[in-house]
C-alpha cells in the first residue's frame, strides 16, 4: 500500500517523493507486464515505459481512485497496446474453448498445473480476459478492483474472469493431454 | 439448481465472494452432480494454480534505468495548474523542469522559439550583467534522451547510406525486434543510444563513452579539471582562480545551471520565468554532410542528434562558454564552432566523432 503522503508530495512537485513513489510500484507495474506480454524483454520495455508515464501523468491522477488501480490501468493499457502492435493475429476461436465438463473425467489426473503451462495458457487468451486474470491473480485485486482499473463495468468483469477461466481449463487439459482437442 | 447457476457459484466461491449460505448451496449441488463436481475440482485447481504463479521481479532496478531519461522530463501539470498557466501550460512545464532538473531543455526550446524572443531583452541584459564565471569546463555526456514522437518520423526519412551504416533495427521502438532479433545487428553499440529499453550492463558496455562521462563527474567533484594554460595566458585580464559555478556540477540541481544562481536571491523562488528565460536566444543548426548527424548549438551549448531517429546523442553539459558558428568538417568527422566565454575570448573547437564517441576538443 502506497503511503498517501507520498503521492500528495510527489504531486506537489517532490521529485525525490515521485521516485520513491516508482521505487514502490515497479515490481507490480513489472510484475502485470510480465504475465500480460509472457516475455522478458518486453515486459521491461512495457514496465519502464509505465514508469516514465507515472512520472508525467503524476497530477493526472485523482483520489477518488486507487493509486494500485490507477496504476495498473497505465501498465494494462500500454501492454495491450504493445501486444495489438506486435501479435495482431493472435486469436482464439471462443467457440473451440466451450468446455465440457464431462470430457474425459474419469482419465484425467489431477496433478497441480505447472507454473509455466499456466503462463504459456494465460497468453493465449484475448486481450481483455487475459488482463482481467493478471489482476485478479497477480495484483489479487477484486472484481470492483479490475472494473475500476479497465473502466469496465462490474459485470463485464466477472463475465471476462469466469470465461478466461473456462478457456484456461480448456488451453490446460489439451495441455496436459499433449494435444490439441479434436 | 440448475447447473448453470452452479457454474455462476464456483466461480464466485474461487474469486471468495460467496456467502455462507451460497456456498452451502454449491456444495449441495455439487454432491448431487458429478459434472459439476468434476468441474468444480478443476476450477479450484486452476485457480490454486494461478494464485501460486510467481511473483517475478524485474531483474534489475526499473526505476534506476530510468533515472536518466526521468531528468529530461517533467510531470505534467494537473488540471488546476494548467488552468493557471492558460497561456502556457506547456512551456511552464518546461520552466520547471530547467529550474529544478537543471538541465537544459534544448529540445523543447527549438519548438518554443518563438515564445523565447518576446524576452530577449531581458536576456541581453543579463547577459551584459553577467559576472565571470571562469575558464569553460570541457565535459561532456551521453545523453540517452530518446522521444518516440520524432524517431518514427525520422526513420522514415533516412537515407539509404544510413540504412547500410546502421543496419541494425530501428532503436528507440520498443517494438520487440530488439530481442528477437539478437545476432542480426553487427553494429552492436548503436543499439546501445535506444535509451531505456535495455539491460543496464549492455548498455554500459555498449556506451563507453557513459563510463568516460561518470569518471569525469566524480573527477570534476573533487578536484576540478585546471583551466587550459594557453587560455589563462592569453586572458589577463580575467580571474581563472575564482570559477565556482561550473566545477560545482555534482553538488546538486542548482548548481548545475550557473546562471540561475547569479540570479539575485529574491528572485529565484519567483524567478521562474527568469530562471528560464535567461539564455540567449540563438539557435543553430547543421547537418552533416553524409546526413547522419545534426548538430545543433542552443542556448550556447552543443547537441548532436541522429538524424535516422532523432535521438540526441551528445548533450552537452552547460558551461560558462558560448558556442557559435557551427560548421561540419568535410568528411563529416568532426563539427566546428568557436566557444566564447564570459570575457569574449573566443576558442576554436570541435565535437569529433569516432565510432559512437562524441569528444569535445580544442582546435589548433
Amino acid at each position: 500500500m502506497v503511503d498517501p503522503a507520498l503521492i500528495k508530495a510527489a504531486q506537489a512537485g517532490d521529485r525525490e517523493a515521485l521516485v520513491q513513489l516508482l521505487r514502490e510500484v515497479e515490481d507490480q507495474v513489472y510484475r502485470t507486464a510480465y504475465y500480460l506480454l509472457n516475455h522478458e524483454q518486453d515486459a521491461l520495455d512495457a514496465a519502464q515505459e509505465a514508469l516514465i508515464r507515472i512520472y508525467t501523468k503524476i497530477n493526472s491522477y485523482e483520489e477518488k481512485a486507487q493509486f494500485r488501480t490507477w496504476v495498473q490501468r497505465i501498465v494494462t493499457n500500454i501492454c495491450i497496446d504493445k501486444f495489438r502492435r506486435t501479435r495482431p493475429s493472435v486469436s482464439i476461436d471462443e467457440h473451440e474453448l466451450v468446455f465440457h465438463a464431462s470430457d474425459n473425467v474419469e482419465g484425467e489426473v489431477l496433478s497441480a498445473y505447472a507454473a509455466e503451462e499456466i503462463r504459456e495458457a494465460i497468453g493465449k487468451l484475448p486481450d481483455h480476459h487475459r488482463t482481467v486474470v493478471v489482476l485478479r491473480y497477480l495484483q489479487d485485486f477484486s472484481y470492483n478492483e479490475i472494473a475500476e482499473s479497465l473502466g469496465l463495468p462490474l459485470n463485464t468483469v466477472k463475465s471476462y474472469l469466469f470465461r478466461a477461466r473456462q478457456q484456461l481449463q480448456v488451453l490446460l487439459h489439451d495441455y496436459q493431454k499433449g494435444g490439441v482437442r479434436g | 439448481m440448475k447447473c448453470q447457476e452452479g457454474m455462476e457459484l464456483m466461480q464466485r466461491y474461487v474469486d471468495y465472494d460467496l456467502n455462507d449460505e451460497e456456498t452451502a448451496r454449491l456444495m449441495e449441488h455439487v454432491g448431487q452432480c458429478p459434472d459439476c463436481a468434476a468441474m468444480f475440482q478443476r476450477l479450484v485447481r486452476l485457480s490454486r494454480g494461478l494464485e501460486q504463479l510467481p511473483r517475478v521481479s524485474p531483474p534489475y532496478s526499473l526505476v534506476d534505468a530510468i533515472l536518466p531519461k526521468l531528468e529530461y522530463l517533467q510531470p505534467e501539470p494537473g488540471a488546476e495548474v494548467s488552468a493557471a498557466h492558460s497561456a502556457g501550460a506547456g512551456a511552464s512545464g518546461r520552466m520547471k523542469s530547467r529550474r529544478q532538473a537543471g538541465r537544459k531543455h534544448y529540445r523543447s526550446w527549438i519548438t518554443s522559439v518563438a515564445a523565447v524572443a518576446a524576452l530577449g531583452a531581458v536576456i541581453g541584459l543579463f547577459f551584459l550583467n553577467r559576472p565571470e564565471t571562469g575558464t569553460p569546463l570541457f565535459s561532456r555526456q551521453a545523453a540517452t534522451l530518446n522521444e518516440a514522437a520524432g524517431s518514427a518520423g525520422q526513420a522514415a526519412e533516412r537515407s539509404s547510406a544510413d540504412a547500410m551504416l546502421f543496419a541494425a533495427p530501428t532503436i528507440g521502438v520498443s517494438d520487440g525486434n530488439e530481442a528477437a532479433q539478437p545476432g542480426s545487428s553487427p553494429d552492436g553499440p548503436v543499439r546501445g543510444f535506444g535509451g531505456i529499453s535495455q539491460d543496464p550492463e549492455q548498455a554500459v558496455q555498449e556506451r563507453p563513452n557513459v563510463k568516460e562521462w561518470l569518471n569525469a563527474e566524480d573527477q570534476s567533484g573533487s578536484a576540478p579539471p585546471a583551466p587550459a594554460p594557453d587560455q589563462r595566458e592569453s586572458a589577463p585580464g580575467s580571474s581563472p582562480v575564482s570559477s565556482p559555478a561550473p566545477e560545482k556540477r555534482d553538488e546538486g540541481p542548482a548548481a548545475k545551471n550557473p546562471p540561475a544562481e547569479e540570479l539575485p536571491a529574491g528572485e529565484i523562488g519567483t524567478g521562474e520565468t527568469m530562471s528560464a528565460m535567461i539564455f540567449p536566444d540563438t539557435t543553430e543548426e547543421a547537418v552533416s554532410p553524409d546526413g547522419q548527424w545534426k548538430a545543433v548549438i542552443a542556448n550556447g551549448a552543443l547537441q548532436l542528434y541522429r538524424m535516422r531517429d532523432n535521438v540526441l546523442v551528445y548533450d552537452q553539459a552547460p558551461d560558462p562558454c558560448v558556442r557559435s558558428g557551427l560548421a561540419w568538417s568535410e568528411d563529416g568527422s568532426e563539427v566546428r564552432y568557436v566557444c566564447t566565454d564570459a570575457d569574449g575570448n573566443e576558442t576554436p573547437m570541435a565535437l569529433r566523432i569516432e565510432e559512437q564517441t562524441f569528444t569535445e576538443i580544442r582546435r589548433r
